[in-house]
């Protein structure tokens, strides 16, 4: 499968059907982890059940020790008088009731003992259970999140020329982030629900079955009203959703167009826009805000019915001694514990949902192929000698417009040459065929006598440098974007090379020399600067091959000078294939080639080219002589 | 206070509302708090007359009326406030994308996009939560508290003061909790946004990471980043997590110790069972309150700070000086003659920041084509930048119809002027929009606007376009991308010359205008632009000679300073860049044909 374009409009695209292989695929993540996800799971099991069981001692405690109490009613008006004359009260306490009472006094204390202790277990497990579904979580997440960027960087090059890059770094971060939400809040969340409303439900029908069923009834009551209010708080979200990406998008385009803007007079009819747009996100809002303030009411509602219906049967069957007060006070503590996540079963739905399609998403990703990999049979590549020979090689991007036309030449070992050639005339292309970015349809390109797509291409693009004309200058120190990270260049050789290469001085000149850290795309350095910085790259690296696109940007007498010292040491001794703009390096150049509209049209050395007045003479009045290149 | 100033008059529109959705709250706060009491007056009717049903129904009702007072009132507290607060959020942010429009060049070229845009979405959204969710559910706590504490008071003293002692931990802990992690979580993010950059790049410099053959290295410096945001999210998490536990051990607590303190009371006979029930209602309606009052003691921390971010922008204004106003130009009236006398500029505000423009001396005549070349960085754009405002303009340097340019109106001015930017900016709309942009009534329908579909033609086959209309299925109507990203870079200039000429100025410059056209569509584009142009003073800023032949004078723009002026014949003759240029441009043409 070639790599297929992850447009961005697909991102709002909710796939999310839980198909078998999906699951399976996405299993195999945790698969790593699965004793720590098999303890989870237990604690899982655990904590819902000691979070109940605190309210099932108070029920024993009602009807255990305070039972007797509790019968015989508080028809004697004690209970009127208040708490200040506990004391008091105590002492006038009757001495044969006292021994009865001490009894109850020191089985209450057990029952809040246990309580308590069961408490202490639960703060433990309950902690526990959270960090370490989060660990899980995260560790997947860590893993998926590798896996995607290693498998983004044997990508080809044509990959990233057709995926916008902010595609690619939202695979990374939100749908990873998004996969996260279907181990942690998604699946194991609903699990947690599930035993809890199996363990309050045996609970229930194990103390009274009658009053159960009474308080069960509610259930699908509550069910339809989440499910039309799902419906609708969905509906409105989105809408919102959408509202909201609308007034983003314009705003952002408002604040990048606002010259545009003022320049044609359209402040008011742009506030106005806007004002429409505003005013539709907040309409959807309101609309949501409806939604809610109906909803809870309604949950309100529902639950009082319950409560209600607990109070009429449980009277009925307390006054026929079908029950005792605790089992009341149980079904009254669990009435909200058992309604809460039948509430939230739907929002669980839509987190796995929205997971599953990030699933989808990320495994697009990771099921492209590699269009252009080494064949089974590859060579390893040590040492090259640089003998390069293009044979006939015709290629062109999109089997359309032809780039490169029977395209044949030589380069000797330790030979230098130049291209000249106008723009457009596929200079650049050799270039990106040499380092085997894309495979030429017709012909060849050969090294050492060997087919490039028979060698490994790690191998031997490492044994050459490309310098292109704007060279990419990442966000790290300048000695990582010498040594590129690479372990068997020292320090001191960076430095060596730097200094060779004339950027010694402006590096020195940083506020921290060789360990300033640079902006994005070396946003701080001069073009020259980086430049320099570039060709101290490729020395770092003792190619054994230079191939190098020469800058046409303006830069000043001084770094100019610098620039062609630099260029006559980088290029000293080595085979080197040069795309010049400079005069020097025509006239330095063992051998020029000149490429007019994908073809080789004529090729020699710099006076002879001159003396035939075609092509080349043009070009070299044009790009060197003039030396005002616009 | 600050921040309570700048709120209020956002406010006071909507103060009816507010104060209608404060006043049901003690409706539904009564409601809500009969309910524990009605149950354990059930409950002491079970015990005395066990079996005895007439009064439990009563009761029932009783409890079904007041759920259905609290949810009326809940419905209106909420409908109320946080519907107010929706409209608050309009209007602040309608109040911030005005002043935004309204803002100069200079301001936007020192702020970055992405900030203004936290601007106008995180700060206004924390703004927001203070004005509703913060009032709701602060009052409803009040509230509540203030009725509730009586009510158990009444029951028992001590037993009220045991029980709540632990649930005042709720607020603290959010409030402990709460904070650390959103500094936790800052952490994370920040970790997170080096992550996407570092991955940004990866993708970006992909070329020469292949060419270095350093994937492998790659993927091993975004193994440690993954390493540490891990490390960083583990720890957030083991702050959050707390949570969960501590909410549940603060009610559990509560609950313990109204069962030890309860359960010795009812032995002692001081408390009835109905009682008991009653009590651990009460409890656990102020469990949620408990927890929000943290809750909105935090977002009003980040409210708070969000609203001093907003005061901060709002402050800025626009540098271009609109004091000295005296002509507010009729754009039919206009003539469109410049004199530019003894201009200079540079961008910088010190007085030795590098002069981008230096003496200029030039007069524009009306209804003439006049170009300025130069090369890149001569200050040629500075120059159309200038003569449109968009930077401040120095009093008495440059005269339109011979008024000082800073004495005219800005709008008036600017309506007068069509400008044809060297960065292309379209709007993703449809090409017919983008084209009708400057029209008056620009509206979502061009139709409805002042154009019509043969105008539209007209303009788009001036420009160079109407070849172009085709490759899109819904021609005029085709909806461009995010700045135009669906056209080529020939095609933005040419829907960008049609919008600059529906706008009917009186002068047009146009800014390296043609770049990215190829030679012929640029020798028809000239051709239609003679005849389109005639009577409009026509700026013609550019590089290429090709298309300024013509220009009934030529001035040459060097680091700053006007080096030649006058016609090409004359330009050609005399030493210089322009006859420089000349030549190289002769062969480049001459390449192209071999």
């Amino acid at each position: 499968m070639p790599p297929t374009p992850l447009s961005s409009q697909e991102e709002e695209k909710q796939v999310g059907r839980m198909d078998a292989q999906l699951a399976k695929r996405l299993l195999k993540y945790a698969w790593p982890y699965k004793k720590l996800l098999l303890l989870t799971l237990f604690l899982v099991l655990m904590v819902p059940l000691l979070d109940l069981a605190g309210t099932i001692i108070v029920k024993e405690a009602l009807d255990g020790p305070l039972k007797s109490i509790i019968d015989s009613g508080s028809s004697d008006g004690s209970s009127s008088i208040s708490g200040m004359n506990f004391f008091q009260d105590w002492a006038q306490t009757f001495e044969f009731e006292l021994d009865h009472l001490s009894s109850a006094r020191s089985s209450l204390f057990n029952y809040c003992r246990v309580y308590l202790f069961i408490l202490l277990m639960f703060i433990a497990l309950r902690y526990a259970q959270g960090l370490m579904m989060a660990t899980i979580g995260q560790k997947v997440m860590r893993d998926v999140r590798m896996q995607i960027f290693s498998h983004l960087q044997r990508m080809p090059l044509e990959f990233f020329h057709k995926n916008p890059v902010g595609a690619l770094v939202t695979r990374l971060t939100n749908d990873v982030e998004a996969l996260n939400q279907l181990f942690t809040s998604g699946v194991v969340t609903l699990l947690a629900d599930i035993i809890l409303l199996t363990g309050i439900s045996c609970v229930l029908f194990y103390n009274s079955p009658d009053l159960a069923l009474v308080t069960v009834s509610v259930v699908p009551v509550l069910l339809i009203a989440t499910f039309i209010f799902r419906y609708f708080a969905r509906k409105f979200y989105r809408e919102q959703r959408s509202h909201l990406s609308h007034l983003n998008a314009f705003t952002q385009e408002s604040l990048q167009g606002i010259d545009t803007i003022q320049l044609f007079t359209r402040e008011s009819e742009t506030r106005s826009r806007f004002r429409g747009i505003n005013f539709n996100y907040m309409k959807a809002f309101l609309k949501t805000v409806l939604a809610y303030s109906i909803y809870f009411p309604v949950i309100e509602m529902v639950s009082a019915t319950a409560l209600v219906l607990i109070i009429l049967r449980g009277g009925y069957l307390l006054g026929s001694n079908g029950i005792e007060f605790g089992t009341f006070f149980l079904f009254w503590r669990f009435l909200e514990r058992f309604l809460m996540p039948i509430r939230d079963m739907a929002e669980r739905y839509n987190v796995l949902q929205a997971a599953m399609a990030a699933s989808e998403r990320i495994f697009r990703v990771l099921d492209s192929e590699e269009s252009i990999r080494n064949r089974p049979d590859a060579k390893s590549v040590d040492n090259i000698k640089g003998e390069i020979e293009f044979d006939r090689v015709t290629f062109s991007y999109n089997s359309k417009d032809i780039v490169l036309k029977n395209f044949s030449a030589k380069v000797k070992t330790g030979e230098s040459v130049a291209i000249v050639g106008a723009t457009g005339a596929g200079k650049s292309t050799l270039i990106t065929l040499l380092s085997r970015f894309y495979d030429p349809q017709e012909g060849g390109i050969k090294l050492d006598g060997t087919d490039l797509r028979d060698l490994k291409k790690q191998e031997f693009r490492s044994r050459m440098a490309v310098v292109l004309q704007d060279p990419f200058i990442f966000s790290r120190s300048i000695l990582e974007n010498i040594t590129l990270g690479n372990p068997n260049i020292s320090r001191e050789q960076a430095i060596e090379a730097a200094k060779r290469v004339n950027a010694h001085g402006f590096i020195e000149r940083l506020p921290d020399g060789y360990d300033t850290h640079l902006q994005e795309r070396g946003g701080t350095l001069s073009v020259g600067e980086r430049q320099l910085l570039s060709f101290a790259r490729a020395l770092s690296h003792d190619p054994d091959l230079i191939v190098l696109d020469e800058a046409t940007a303006h830069v000043d007498t001084e770094t100019e000078k610098l620039i062609q010292e630099a260029l006559e040491v980088l290029l000293k001794d080595r085979t080197s294939i040069v795309i010049a703009h400079r005069l020097s390096t025509i006239q330095r150049a063992d051998r020029i080639l000149v490429l007019h509209k994908g073809e080789l049209r004529e090729s020699g050395q710099h006076q002879e080219l001159l003396t035939e007045k075609g092509i080349y003479y043009r070009l070299y009045q044009l790009q060197f002589l003039g030396e005002a290149g616009m | 206070m600050s921040s309570l100033k700048f709120i209020t008059p956002y406010i006071r529109p909507y103060w009816r509302s507010y104060l209608a959705g404060i006043l049901v709250i003690p409706l539904s706060t009564i409601c809500a708090l009969r309910i524990p009491k009605l149950t354990g007056d059930a409950v002491e009717h079970m015990q005395l007359q066990p079996g005895e049903m007439g009064r439990l129904y009563t009761l029932g009702v009783w409890i079904l009326i007041c759920a259905l007072g609290r949810g009326l009132g809940l419905f209106a507290t909420r409908f109320f406030i946080i519907s107010s607060s929706r409209r608050v959020e309009f209007d602040l942010r309608q109040r911030l994308f005005q002043h935004f429009v309204g803002l100069d060049r200079a301001f936007f070229d020192q702020s970055r996009t992405g900030d203004l845009m936290s601007r106008a979405t995180s700060d206004i959204d924390a703004t927001r939560t203070i004005v509703g969710p913060c009032i709701m559910y602060s009052a409803g706590t009040l509230f509540l508290l203030c009725v509730a504490i009586p009510l158990m008071i009444s029951i028992d003293g001590w037993l009220t003061l045991i029980v709540l002692v632990p649930l005042t931990l709720l607020s603290i802990s959010v409030r402990i909790i709460g904070p650390r992690v959103q500094k936790a979580f800052r952490r994370a993010q920040e970790t997170l946004g080096t992550l996407s950059s570092f991955a940004q790049e990866n993708s970006g410099g992909i070329r020469v990471i292949k060419t270095f053959a350093t994937e492998d290295r790659e993927i091993g410096s975004f193994q440690n980043l993954c390493d540490r945001y891990y490390n960083h999210n583990l720890a957030t998490e083991r702050i959050s997590n707390w949570m969960h536990p501590v909410v549940g051990a603060v009610t559990h607590i509560s609950m313990i110790l109204l069962l030890l303190v309860g359960g010795l009371l009812i032995i002692d006979r001081d408390l009835s069972f109905g009682e008991f029930i009653e009590f651990t209602g009460y409890l656990s309606l102020l469990i949620w309150p408990m927890i929000s009052i943290g809750w909105v003691v935090n977002q009003a921390y980040r409210g708070i700070a969000s609203i001093g971010r907003l005061t901060e922008v709002l402050k800025e204004e626009s540098k271009i000086d609109q004091e000295n106003v005296q002509h507010a130009l009729q754009t039919e009236e206009v003539k469109g003659e410049i004199t530019i006398n003894d201009l200079s500029f540079s961008y910088g505000l010190n007085p030795d920041s590098p002069k981008v423009l230096e003496n200029i001396n030039l007069t524009i005549p009306a209804g003439k084509t006049t170009a300025i070349i130069g090369r890149t960085g001569s200050g040629k754009s500075t120059l159309a930048h200038l003569l449109t405002r968009l930077y401040p303009v120095q009093d008495e340097t440059i005269y339109f119809d011979g008024k000082d340019l800073n004495q005219i109106q800005l709008q008036s001015l600017r309506r007068a002027i069509g400008v044809v930017p060297q960065d292309t900016f379209l709007f993703s709309r449809s090409i017919a929009q983008n084209m009708a942009f400057g029209l008056d009534c620009e509206n979502e329908d061009v139709e409805l606007a002042k154009c019509s579909e043969e105008e539209l033609l007209k303009f788009a086959q001036i420009a160079g376009l109407d070849q172009d209309l085709d490759q899109f299925n819904q021609g005029l109507e085709a909806v461009i991308g995010e700045r135009g990203v669906t056209l080529s870079g020939g095609q933005r200039q040419r829907v960008s010359i049609a919008r600059a000429l529906m706008y009917r100025p009186k002068v047009l410059i146009l800014d390296d205008a043609l770049s990215a056209v190829d030679t012929q569509t640029e020798e028809r584009i000239l051709n239609n632009l003679r005849e389109a142009t005639e009577d409009l003073t026509v700026i013609f800023i550019t590089h290429r000679l090709s298309s300024i032949k013509d220009a009934d004078q030529i001035y040459v723009l060097e680091d700053g300073c006007i080096s030649q002026g006058g016609k090409h014949e004359e330009l050609v003759e005399q030493k210089g860049l322009y006859q420089d240029l000349f030549r190289l441009q002769a062969l480049q043409r001459e390449l192209e044909d071999l």
